[in-house]
């Protein structure tokens, strides 16, 4: 969306192919490791396509500065940041209009899953680092989040699953590559709480009919449901496995 | 982070573990838990750990929440005219005012007797709704720590430390000859020989990293035999 499509392009051949290879509703590769990171209290890595985000999660703690605090639940923090180096053109360091959205929307979703109320006036912090990025790295940040609060002991409703779908040449499509995103029609990021199946995170980009944004919801779920057997893998292979232990 | 050993881990096996959003049976949880949460009819865990019958969850990694007349170390990270800020290895920090000492402290004499740094066991005294924590040095058991190691965990793993009926501490104490204390907030405090000390940390972070294994008294107990083997010449 938004940048002009090179003229010839075709993101989806006449075999229903995508330009990776992908069927319309294939994830690309997802690798997931939980427990990277010695310092923090629960940390998680997600390689999933050509992002790769490595995610710290600390708390609860003591939060600082003190008017901040809520003598009533804990406040969860979240931070999306890219890495100067995580795109072809170099991302300026700080936060940005869109980072400081996605925290926001991260942070309040993530309140409302951990059971903040047990823990009054501490803070939880989320660092969401995207080392290298090609598109939904909102998503994979959630993913990979919700591995690294399950890490740290964090008591929560369940893990969290994220995936998007999207509309490219008119086809509704699973996971949005780079150039799928940049020169699609619509991206649709979605959190959700497999088990219970709970959307808890929803945005949407570009233009779809009711009818297509129904196909991608239905899309997102059986991927999320694929996601979530992977994240339950993944914290098996640090805990009862004993990989990297 | 100290040097941890690789170990053999061949013949040990995790215990059965649950995940957040796992179901843990029909019902309400026996036992009031903040690690299992219920819609009614069906109980859930909410965090990593092992499952009990009680519908209710052991945790493998959780901060210390501060509990009345639990026996904590404490160290001294403030120090105010009347009164001085513990951390308790907790999100929240204990405040020991000058009165719950065994002391005659005098105002702003707080500074003579306890600094920065300073590492003291003590009681919680009292906890309040929004989870403000109270210590008390006013015990028996209360003082101030002048030698000796301190050790940190999560609190979710003291009971493992401790073994059952203190099994597997005594046992590292008799095996290392060192004195030991465990506070309930996951602090350790060592006394002993400084090489003893070192292998009783080693042996506290392998009960930490594989607390949910079985059969791991077995499996610190070797360890610490080969490392004071390994060590002997520098017990001196």
């Amino acid at each position: 969306m938004g940048m002009q499509k090179p003229p010839g392009l075709k993101l989806v051949d006449e075999n229903l192919r995508r330009i990776d290879g992908r069927r319309l509703d294939e994830l690309r590769p997802i690798k997931m490791k939980v427990g990277v990171l010695n310092r923090a209290d629960g940390s998680a890595y997600v390689e999933w396509g050509k992002n790769k985000i490595l995610v710290a999660v600390y708390g609860p703690r003591e939060l600082h500065p003190r008017y901040m605090q809520d003598p009533t639940k804990a406040v969860v923090r979240a931070r999306y940041n890219m890495a100067p180096f995580s795109t072809e053109e170099r991302v300026k360091p700080g936060p940005t209009r869109r980072s400081v959205e996605i925290s926001k929307l991260i942070a309040e979703m993530f309140s409302g899953i951990i059971f903040i109320e047990e823990f009054p006036r501490s803070a939880i912090d989320i660092f969401i680092e995207v080392l290298q990025a090609d598109a939904g790295t909102r998503t994979a940040g959630i993913t990979a989040a919700s591995l690294a609060l399950a890490d740290a002991g964090i008591p929560m409703r369940g893990l969290v699953t994220a995936c998007a779908a999207g509309k490219i040449d008119g086809y509704v499509v699973l996971d949005l590559n780079k150039e799928e995103d940049n020169y699609g029609e619509a991206d649709m990021p979605m959190a959700m709480l497999v088990k219970e199946n709970r959307i808890v995170y929803w945005q949407m980009d570009g233009q779809m009919t009711e009818e297509e944004v129904r196909t991608a919801m239905k899309m997102v779920k059986d991927a999320c449901e694929k996601i979530y057997e992977m994240q339950k893998e993944a914290l098996k292979r640090k805990y009862v496995d004993l990989e990297g232990l | 982070m100290r040097y941890v050993p690789r170990l053999d881990l061949s013949g040990h096996k995790s215990r059965e573990l649950v995940f957040p959003g796992d179901f843990l049976g029909d019902g309400r949880p026996l036992m009031p838990t903040l690690y299992a949460y219920s819609d009614g009819s069906r109980t859930y865990s909410a965090v990593i750990g092992i499952p009990q019958p009680t519908r209710t969850v052991i945790p493998l990694n959780a901060k210390y929440l501060p509990k009345r007349d639990d026996i904590v170390i404490g160290i001294i990270e403030d120090v105010q005219p009347v009164f001085w800020l513990l951390n308790l290895n907790s999100p929240y920090p204990g405040v020991l005012h000058a009165n719950e000492t065994p002391w005659e402290v005098g105002f702003g004499e707080t500074g003579k007797y306890l600094n920065i740094g300073d590492a003291v066991i003590a009681k919680i005294q009292a906890v309040d709704e929004t989870r403000r924590v109270f210590v008390t040095m006013k015990d028996t058991r209360a003082r101030k720590l002048t030698s000796g190691t301190l050790f940190f965990f999560p609190a979710s793993k003291v009971a493992r430390i401790l073994g059952k009926g203190g099994s597997m501490v005594s046992m590292i104490k008799q095996k290392t000859g060192t004195s030991i204390l465990v506070g309930q907030n996951g602090v350790v405090w060592v006394r002993g020989h400084p090489i003893a000390a070192m292998i009783v940390g080693e042996a506290l972070d392998i009960i930490s990293r594989y607390s949910h294994l079985v059969g791991l008294t077995e499996l610190v107990s070797k360890y610490i035999d080969k490392r004071v083997s390994e060590l002997k010449d520098l017990f001196k």
